[in-house]
């Protein structure tokens, strides 16, 4: 089923988006940190899985792909678990931050 | 690894890749993505330590975060590896497998994570801190 990675991270995604809406963290209202944090993040660990793509650390299989492949043989699916995952776990930070207001994070103000 | 699991190993890894068959395959690549996995973890708690200075692996709160995208991941990644819709070459990994998938891939999604909410923090108190001075600060 060519869909079946793209549909297991829109699962990822939808799954969160109650974090957001009915939690009301406010990590998507908050997009140019949420960029801060994740573009860095999706750059480097896709140059990381092109590398090991190219070195036949692993591969992955077209039965359950797209078939969007972007430079250096990197299935667009790839490149998009390196943005959901991260965004997934800023969003559950922050979830915890709403549930424990009495815990520290390291970014409050000095 | 004993002798007969690393034969099994060989053959597996050749089956992979006929046309870079050798006596020696194994040695020359052997674990590259378990030693690459441990050293992402070094760099990036090293970065949230002494660079970022956001000590987030020093606080319950990132870990109570982790710990809850550790079970999600796991799932998700059970599920990437157990339909194998990734497939990994077994002269690069330990061999065991957590959930389907190798156990290298805890540490890799543990740096991912974690640079993650490192560069968050860092971006947050950056705005924090432009926002309300040390000096004028209220505190909190």
């Amino acid at each position: 089923m060519h869909g079946a990675y793209l549909l297991i991270l829109a699962a990822c995604v939808v799954g969160t988006l109650p974090l957001e809406f009915v939690l009301r963290v406010g990590v998507y209202a908050r997009w140019r940190r949420l960029a801060c944090a994740v573009l860095p993040v999706a750059v480097l660990f896709s140059a990381w899985d092109v590398a090991a793509i190219r070195a036949r650390w692993w591969h992955y299989d077209d039965a359950y792909l797209v078939g969007v492949t972007l430079p250096g043989r990197l299935p667009l699916e790839e490149l998009l678990f390196f943005v959901v995952i991260p965004v997934c776990a800023v969003l559950t930070l922050e979830a915890v931050r709403a549930r424990k207001p009495g815990w520290t994070f390291g970014d409050e103000c000095p | 690894m004993s002798a007969r699991e690393w034969t099994a190993s060989e053959l597996r890894r050749a089956a992979l890749r006929p046309e870079e068959r050798s006596e020696r395959g194994s040695e020359q690549v052997g674990l590259t993505y378990t030693w690459t996995a441990l050293a992402a973890v070094a760099v990036v708690v090293s970065f949230d330590m002494w660079v970022a200075r956001t000590r987030l692996v020093t606080r319950r709160s990132f870990w109570t975060a982790y710990a809850i995208v550790l079970f999600f991941q796991l799932i998700v990644n059970g599920l990437l590896t157990g339909l194998s819709i990734v497939r990994y070459d077994p002269a690069r990994i330990l061999g065991p497998r957590l959930v389907f998938a190798p156990p290298e891939d805890v540490l890799f999604g543990f740096a991912m994570v974690t640079l993650t909410l490192t560069l968050w923090v860092w971006a947050g108190r950056s705005a924090a801190r432009r926002a309300a001075p040390p000096a004028t600060g209220p505190g909190r």
